[in-house]
């Protein structure tokens, strides 16, 4: 009894360190059922629904694909992917984050800039605040709540304050920063805040009855530019090359339709 | 008082004789304390111990670790001055629905702290919430992105635990002790001082301690429900989670001062009121 | 200053039926088998009981009569109570334990330790003021318990089974101290036990309590010379001889009493002074003449009484001293036994049993 416990313990042991097949365990594995390849994107939380369209429509064009996705705030991603994580795509809110995966993590190829965004003042469907421009929003009392620093947004966000000269009243408003762009809009909707930045494409159309979008003046705006790339070391080269020749594509007119800007 | 070791022939090789642990038993036990002890090693190398100091000492770490000990102290206290009344209630009173009540006070326990944090705003948010809005409509007090949100978060998760410590501590007494105070001329409120809170010692410290631990470790109901601000809602773990974005290092190295400051309180006051 | 009590109180399923009256100046005993309702008893004068029914009066001062709705609560009774299992409080010291009455009375913590030193120091055990009660031996903590329920000067003093928990060393020597302590205690003294010999050596008036219901009340004496019940009749079924030791020969010595003597093993602790020789009525044998055999205690005396009790009976012997005897019915047949009847009784040395005083 004692000696099969413990050759029980051992043996779950065994199983459990077996690795799974992955997205990268590579084409050609005859104990797989599946047919076709996997392909992992990492995207910021900005491209979500723009990005999940596209990734269905990847997938009908190229039968046997799956696309899984991986949003999160472009700082945090880029992290992943320098601990290693198995991405074969990455697509980055701004520049900054493919860079720091091209120059301190594993490196990247067929980089490509797909699209532009501007950032929005958004508030609740209410506009509690009052909230018109962006003056208001260095009212006393109002609560704003941005994107955390390092999150594209958040560093956007916070250029733009500077280009509009309204950084310190605006800053001393800030009663959160979140971990990334989405969160922002979820204060705004099940949260208190009172306006937030964000992007103009962060209005779908599945909050727009709940939060509302107010346009900044160009001059001040700040556009944010969208690097994709394959991830080197991806197993799936051809592939990602062929998601995002898709993206720069037939991509382009999900995009627009999300709000999105073209690339420059 | 003897237990008796008698050397009967059909104990002598039971493996739950006192004094040998079966090895089936050590096996176990040895990958349930590496299950513990590897991430926290692994943290402890990776922590890049050559700036260390420079993280340590920088004003977002240190800000932070204020907050955290203030935040999970108050909530703590909180937990003990609510929790003790309850527990009595439960493991003393006689009501109709005692069931019911134990397993709502245990709800926290169980819900997914983000979750907690949707229900504090359903309950305290300023626009929606259902005793919130009363709040800011009435008296202007708002209690989301305060530091008393994120004091409020950390009670309602480690509140059960205090509860469920002091319910156990509060049975396990003699209550006849109790009684005796009584015919001594000790008043309810002496007796409780007195006798009572005295005799559970032990377990008001362990439910101070795993309800302080719980609060200091509190992060979805924190973010979600009272923000994430430095200096005023960010504590260490909404530090670390931030750092992680950026600068995964500076994450670990937070993430050891975390543990370092938990382990060392749990530790000193463990053994202070271990009789 | 009288205590009434006229109650019927419950505790779980069980209910007693007590009424009694207790005056200062005497110990009352409640005597009866465990699970008779003494205890309850106890807790209702204690007021950790609130009576069914009926009335506990004090002094005058009625502490419970629940058809008036009045109950006072334990903390506002004046009593002092020294538990079966002593409760002392074990995160307190010995002195600490004694202080508490007076600390939750509001006394001045000095004075508190003062009286409670003092007290602990009248009952020979200040050598342990400091010590935690759970260090303290068996006959230790009853001395504490008994000075923590004095210490107050309370009107009325409850003991439950003051004594029971003890070895018998530790019993005899708490007994002298005990009964000093209840001589000189002016209040209402109530002695909880299930010990005859305790409650006759104790009390003055006894109140048996058996299966929730007093069955009489009267002094060691007139229960011994009347008893009203069976239980009662056990009770009183022993011999008991009080007297002083002298030696004799190779371990047996004679107790020598008022009214008369005994031969008994020589006991190993015996000092001095008085000892109490007890023999079971049933130990004594009843013969028509004079007995031959190795029997040392042999006695003859007249018949005072015999008293059928089912398929025995107790034969009240005016022997030096006095005895009863167990026989069977057969025996009193063939005996011819009836009040006037001269026998002779006897029984050995070993058959007494002797206790210290």
């Amino acid at each position: 009894m004692k000696r099969f416990a413990v050759a029980l313990a051992l043996a779950s042991l065994v199983a459990t360190a077996c690795p799974d097949d992955g997205p990268n365990a590579g084409s050609g594995d005859t104990a797989s059922a599946r047919e076709g390849a996997d392909l992992t994107v990492s995207a910021a939380s900005s491209l979500t629904d723009a990005f999940t369209e596209i990734g269905q429509a990847f997938e009908t064009a190229n039968p046997g694909t799956t696309v899984t996705f991986n949003f999160g705030p472009s700082d945090g991603l880029a992290a992943q992917i320098d601990q290693g994580a198995p991405v074969d795509v990455f697509a980055s809110a701004s520049p900054t984050w493919m860079d720091s995966v091209q120059d301190d993590g594993p490196g990247v190829t067929d980089r490509a800039d797909f699209a532009q965004n501007r950032l929005a003042i958004i508030v609740p469907v209410d506009n509690p605040a009052g909230i018109e421009n962006l003056d208001d929003l260095t009212e006393d009392h109002v609560q704003l709540v941005l994107a955390a620093e390092g999150v594209p947004a958040g560093d956007y966000a916070r250029e733009m304050f500077r280009e509009a000269g309204i950084s310190e009243a605006a800053l001393a408003n800030v009663v959160s920063n979140e971990e990334d762009v989405r969160a922002v809009i979820t204060k705004l909707i099940a949260g208190d805040a009172d306006a937030g930045i964000g992007y103009v494409t962060d209005v779908t159309p599945a909050v727009s009855d709940r939060v509302t979008l107010i346009p900044i003046p160009d001059e001040v705006n700040v556009i944010a530019t969208y690097p994709i790339a394959a991830v080197n070391g991806t197993q799936e080269v051809d592939l990602a090359k062929g998601f995002i020749d898709f993206v720069l594509g037939d991509g382009q007119r999900t995009l627009a339709e999300y709000g999105f800007l073209p690339p420059p | 008082m003897a237990t008796g070791s008698g050397r009967s022939p059909s104990t002598a090789s039971s493996p739950l004789r006192r004094g040998r642990t079966p090895a089936v038993f050590v096996v176990l036990a040895a990958l349930g304390v590496a299950l513990v002890a590897l991430p926290l090693l692994g943290l402890l190398l990776r922590t890049p111990w050559s700036r260390v100091g420079e993280i340590l000492t920088s004003e977002t770490a240190l800000t932070a670790l204020r907050l955290s000990l203030v935040v999970a102290t108050t909530a703590a206290a909180i937990s003990f001055v609510l929790g003790l009344p309850l527990a009595w209630a439960l493991a003393r009173g006689s009501f109709r629905g005692k069931t019911f009540l134990r397993a709502l006070i245990v709800l926290p326990l169980v819900m997914p702290p983000v979750v907690a944090g949707v229900g504090l705003l359903a309950a305290f948010g300023r626009r929606s919430g259902l005793v919130g809005s009363w709040l800011y409509e009435w008296f202007g007090i708002q209690l989301t992105f305060t530091t008393a949100a994120a004091v409020l978060a950390a009670t309602f998760v480690s509140f059960p635990l205090a509860v469920l410590v002091l319910e156990a501590g509060l049975r396990g007494l003699d209550e006849r002790l109790e009684d005796a105070a009584a015919t001594l001329g000790a008043a309810r409120w002496y007796v409780l001082r007195r006798v009572t809170l005295p005799l559970m010692g032990p377990q008001i410290a362990a439910a101070l301690v795993l309800s302080w631990a719980r609060a200091l470790g509190e992060f979805g109901a924190t973010i979600t429900f009272a923000g994430n601000l430095q200096g005023r809602t960010q504590t260490l773990p909404l530090a670390v989670f931030e750092r992680l974005q950026t600068d995964p290092e500076a994450a670990f190295a937070i993430s050891m001062l975390l543990i370092a400051v938990a382990f060392g309180v749990i530790l000193a006051l463990r053994g202070r009121f271990l009789r | 200053m009288t205590l009434s009590v006229d109650v019927t109180a419950r505790r779980g399923t069980f209910a007693v039926r007590a009424s009694f009256d207790a005056g200062r100046g005497s110990t009352t005993a409640l005597l009866g088998p465990n699970g008779s309702g003494k205890s309850t008893l106890v807790a209702s004068m204690a007021g950790l009981v609130p009576p069914e029914e009926g009335s506990v009066v004090l002094d005058g001062v009625v502490l419970d009569e629940p058809a008036a709705g009045v109950y006072v609560p334990p903390e506002r009774r004046p009593i002092g109570v020294v538990f079966q299992d002593l409760l002392l409080f074990p995160h307190l010291s010995a002195l600490e334990n004694v202080a508490f009455p007076l600390l939750a009375r509001g006394v001045d913590r000095a004075e508190a330790h003062d009286r409670s030193e003092h007290l602990l120091r009248r009952l020979e055990v200040a050598q342990r003021a400091r010590a935690k009660s759970r260090d303290l031996s068996g006959g230790e903590a009853q001395r504490v318990a008994l000075a923590r329920a004095l210490v107050a000067e309370p009107a009325l003093l409850l003991l439950d089974e003051p004594l029971s928990a003890l070895d018998v060393g530790a019993r005899a020597r708490l007994r002298e101290v005990l009964r000093d302590e209840l001589e000189g205690f002016p209040g209402i003294r109530i002695l909880i036990t299930h010990d005859p010999v305790e409650a006759s050596t104790m009390a003055e008036r006894i109140v048996i309590v058996e299966d929730g219901r007093v069955t009489q009340i009267g002094t060691p004496e007139e229960i011994r010379s009347a008893p009203r019940s069976r239980y009662a009749a056990d009770l009183v079924g022993v011999n008991a001889v009080r007297g002083v030791l002298e030696p004799i020969d190779g371990g047996t010595g004679r107790l020598i009493s008022s009214e008369g003597a005994l031969v008994v093993p020589w006991p190993e602790w015996y000092v001095e002074g008085e000892v109490v020789g007890i023999v079971r009525p049933i130990d004594v044998t009843l013969w028509p003449d004079r007995p031959e055999g190795s029997a040392r205690n042999v006695l003859s005396g007249r018949v005072t009484s015999v008293a059928i009790e089912g398929d025995r009976a107790r034969v009240r012997l005016a022997t030096a001293p006095p005895l009863v005897a167990e026989v069977t019915l057969g025996s009193v047949e063939r005996l011819r036994l009836r009040s006037g009847v001269e026998v002779w009784a006897s029984f050995k040395a070993v058959e007494v049993e002797l206790l210290p005083p």
